[in-house]
This record gives C-alpha cells, sequence and structure tokens, in this order.
C-alpha cells in the first residue's frame, strides 16, 4: 500500500480548510485560557477566604479530571440546564477553562517574582490598589513568564484533536471523515501529522523570536 | 481639628503625627507593646536605636504598610480609621485612609524605585496618578526636582542603569513630587557604598532646611542625625529608652544604655 499523491492533493485543501477551524479552538481557547488565568491567580491572591477558596478548589478539580471528560460535560450537560451554546464554541470553553488553571500557576509565578519593595513603594506613594497592579506589578510580572504561556499555546493547539468527539470539524475530524469514505488513513494521518508540526514549528519560532525581544528589553 | 492647647499662654504647633498606646507584634513577637509618640509639624526627629529596637517597624506603621494590632495614629490632627475585625485592626475606609497618607512620603533602605520605569516616570508616577496633575507638568516638575538633586541628565535612564546612590535620590525625589508634609527616611544609606552616602545625605541636609516638612530619619548615621535632628528618640526592644533634644543627647545622653549605644555606634 504506497503513499498516493494524488489522493494527497486532493485532500490537502480539505484539510488546510479545517484547520482555520483547529486555528480559531487553538487562538480562542487561549484568549479564554489567557485572560480567566490570570483572573483565577488573582482571586487566589486574595486575603479573603470566601474568594480564595473556591477558585483554588476550581483550580484544583480542573486540573485533576481529564479534558476528555470536561469536553464532553460541557458539551452534554450544559444544554440539560438551558446553556445552549455552539459545538465549537462547547470546544473554546473546554480548552479555554482547562488551560486557564495551568496559566494561573505561570502567572502566580511571574507575580510572585516582582519583588515585594515595588509593591511597597507603590502604597508609599498612596497609588490606588488597581493601578498598582495594572501599572506596577503586571508589566513586570508578565514578560518573564510569555516563554511558559507560549508553551500552553503549542501544548493546547495539540491538544484540539479532541475537540473532533463532539463534532467540531477540526483537522482530525475532517481527516477521520475523509478517510471513512475511502479507507484510506495513511494520507489523511500523514497529512494531518505534517500540519500540525508546519503550525507548531512556525509558532515555536515566533514565540523565540518574542522571547529575545523581551529579553532584550529587559 | 487643631490639638488640645497644652496652656493657656501657649499653643504649641499642630502635631504632625501622634501615634499612642501603638501595639505591634509579627508571628507571637511582640516589636512595640503600647508605643507613644508625639510628632510636632516641622521637627526633624532622629529615631535610633539598635535593629530590633523597632524603629523600623514604627516608620512602616506611619506609612501603611503594616497595620498595628493596638492603638490610634493620628495625622495633623485626624485619626487614621482603623476598626477592630476578629481581634484584629483593619482599615475601615481604605480610600480615606489613602486620602489622609497622601501627605505621608517615604524613601527605603533598598530604594525600592519601580524598575520598568525610567528615572522620570518614577518621579511622576504619583503625581499624575494620585494627584491627577497633568502629564506635561508633572513631568515638567519632576526634571526640576531631578536637576535639583543633580540627575536631570539621567532622567531617561532605567533604575538598573543608575548607581545606588544615585537611585536613592531618584526614590527621595520621586516622594518629594507628591508635595509630602511629613517625610519618612528608613535606613536610607544603609545599603550604599561608603563613597555613595554623602551624596544622599547632601540631599537629606537641604531638604531638611525647609521648616515646612516634618521629617523622621531611621539611621545609623550618628554624625548625620546630631547635624540635623531636633529631637532624638533613642529606642530598645520597641520602648523609648531616651527622648531628647539632639544637641542634649549627644553631647550628654542621660541613659546609660543611649551612652552604650553611642560608644558603640561612633
Amino acid at each position: 500500500m504506497m503513499f498516493q499523491l494524488d489522493y494527497a492533493a486532493e485532500l490537502l485543501p480539505i484539510l488546510l480548510k479545517a484547520s482555520l477551524i483547529t486555528i480559531e479552538a487553538t487562538l480562542g481557547g487561549m484568549a479564554v485560557a489567557l485572560v480567566l488565568g490570570l483572573v483565577l491567580a488573582l482571586l487566589r491572591r486574595s486575603r479573603h477566604a470566601v474568594i480564595h477558596t473556591p477558585a483554588s478548589a476550581l483550580v484544583e478539580f480542573v486540573r485533576s479530571t481529564p479534558l476528555l471528560i470536561q469536553i464532553f460535560f460541557i458539551y452534554y450537560v450544559l444544554p440539560l440546564y438551558g446553556v445552549r451554546i455552539p459545538t465549537l464554541a462547547c470546544g473554546i470553553i473546554a480548552l479555554g477553562l482547562h488551560y486557564a488553571t495551568y496559566t494561573a500557576e505561570v502567572y502566580r509565578a511571574g507575580i510572585e517574582a516582582v519583588p515585594h519593595g515595588q509593591w511597597e513603594a507603590g502604597r508609599a506613594l498612596s497609588l490606588p490598589i488597581y493601578r498598582i497592579w495594572r501599572h506596577i506589578i503586571l508589566p513586570q510580572a508578565l514578560p518573564p513568564v510569555v516563554p511558559a504561556l507560549g508553551n500552553y499555546l503549542i501544548a493546547m493547539f495539540k491538544e484540539t484533536p479532541l475537540l473532533a468527539v463532539i463534532g467540531v470539524h477540526e483537522l482530525l475530524g475532517t481527516a477521520l471523515r475523509e478517510a471513512s469514505q475511502t479507507y484510506r488513513y495513511y494520507e489523511p494521518l500523514t497529512l494531518v501529522g505534517l500540519i500540525f508540526l508546519a503550525f507548531s514549528l512556525v509558532t515555536a519560532l515566533v514565540l523565540r523570536r518574542v522571547e529575545v525581544r523581551l529579553a532584550g528589553r529587559s | 481639628m487643631p490639638a488640645a492647647p497644652e496652656t493657656a499662654h501657649h499653643t504649641p504647633p499642630l502635631n504632625a503625627l501622634r501615634l499612642s498606646g501603638i501595639g505591634k507584634s509579627f508571628g507571637g513577637a511582640t516589636i512595640l507593646s503600647g508605643f507613644s509618640l508625639d510628632v510636632p509639624e516641622g521637627q526633624r526627629l532622629a529615631l535610633i536605636g539598635g535593629s530590633g529596637s523597632g524603629k523600623t517597624t514604627v516608620l512602616r506603621l506611619i506609612a501603611g504598610l503594616e497595620r498595628p494590632d493596638a492603638g490610634d495614629i493620628e495625622l495633623f490632627g485626624r485619626r487614621l480609621p482603623y476598626r477592630r475585625f476578629a481581634g484584629r485592626l483593619i482599615p475601615d475606609d481604605p480610600p480615606e485612609m489613602r486620602e489622609l497618607r497622601r501627605p505621608i512620603g517615604m524613601v527605603f533602605q533598598h530604594f525600592n524605585l519601580f524598575l520598568h520605569l525610567t528615572a522620570l516616570e518614577n518621579v511622576t508616577e504619583a503625581p499624575i496618578h494620585v494627584l491627577g496633575q497633568p502629564p506635561a507638568e508633572a513631568r515638567r516638575e519632576a526634571l526640576a526636582l531631578l536637576d535639583s538633586v543633580g540627575l536631570a541628565d539621567l532622567a531617561d535612564r532605567y533604575p538598573r542603569q543608575l548607581s545606588g546612590g544615585q537611585q536613592q535620590r531618584v526614590a527621595i525625589v520621586r516622594a518629594l513630587a507628591l508635595r509630602p508634609r511629613v517625610l519618612l527616611f528608613d535606613e536610607v544609606t544603609a545599603s550604599l557604598d561608603p563613597e555613595k552616602v554623602a551624596e544622599v545625605l547632601a540631599v537629606m541636609r537641604t531638604l531638611a532646611t525647609d521648616e515646612r516638612v516634618t521629617m523622621i530619619i531611621v539611621t545609623h548615621e550618628m554624625g548625620f542625625a546630631r547635624e540635623v535632628a531636633d529631637r532624638v528618640v533613642f529606642m530598645q526592644r520597641g520602648v523609648i529608652v531616651e527622648d531628647a533634644p539632639a544637641i542634649d543627647f549627644f553631647t550628654a545622653p542621660r541613659d546609660p544604655r543611649s551612652r552604650a549605644f553611642l560608644n558603640l555606634a561612633s
């Protein structure tokens, strides 16, 4: 059974189109993870137990359960409570929520690495607390953790095929659908692998550049 | 609310600061207990003592970097709004607390300049975002202040590009930019190279000629304290051992512990 270039050439446009869904899911999931992760990191730093305890519980719970189950849960269980969301949005929420618990830890490390004196100087200058967070602490906490956040971006990208299970027509789902019509898996799966490889390499290269730039600034 | 006159014919100057019955402990170790201190407006007070004497804690309580466990803090006759909650004092009204503390400036041992901002941006941050000054005006005033300490040329440098002495001068200017009425100095020369100490002390000496600003200086520089301070409070283990005019304290300390400390420090 040889690799058929004609079939591969025929599949490529279909799969490239499907990869747009993969990218959409990744970028959407990452946006959720970046924002929600920061919110979780800030909530966990609260002095009030009523705020930090639920946030910590959520983080522990999500990290201790498989992403696949979370995807199914959001897709099948939420509608029972009247929450109706499009399939791709379900996938984005699941990815975003799952990775938010990891980015929250990354943010935490970044925030804790800012010297305590920066807080004290801000307070001694009577700066309002939100101003200290936004303009003193976060601008120093975030640049060093960009590489770590970038690694999660790539990791999340590689987990998007899980969304095929709820019928998101991303790369793997589309490839499997095509294969089921021809019973040829060699070409579709190879192409899927190559496309993932290409995107991962490009993203890693971009991240490397960002990293170098950030390092040059500080 | 003016301070109550002590005698019929003599109204003392308004107290810039009044600490009464302050208690503070860290993890079971009592640092201050029933600590009281009045500082009249315009005074240059040197707070001295060995390590663990509680002098830095006093400054940090005034600046709001620590909360008292007990007692009252008054600034210019107004009591800071702490209330008791679950056995601790917590700020009752954070915006009012910030407002009342705004006239207080603090300079730290380790400078604590904002590392991601230039010298100029460090200075203009609070005037723009606390006083609401227009940025152009804040920059003009900041440059003038930086110029007054000989740093106008370095306004666009980041803290890591400045020497310790330069950073500390920027930090002093940053505190001045809020037009403070009380300046707290927490061992501001203690982490400087010996040759940089003089340049920072020179700036503080100039500041001390401004009669309107109250200065509380925690220092180990006895020569400087003797030269600049009107009054010396010598502390040991959270207790005031001697509280005297600077000239008396340095020429004729009454308490044997003061004498021992001066002998060691000089």
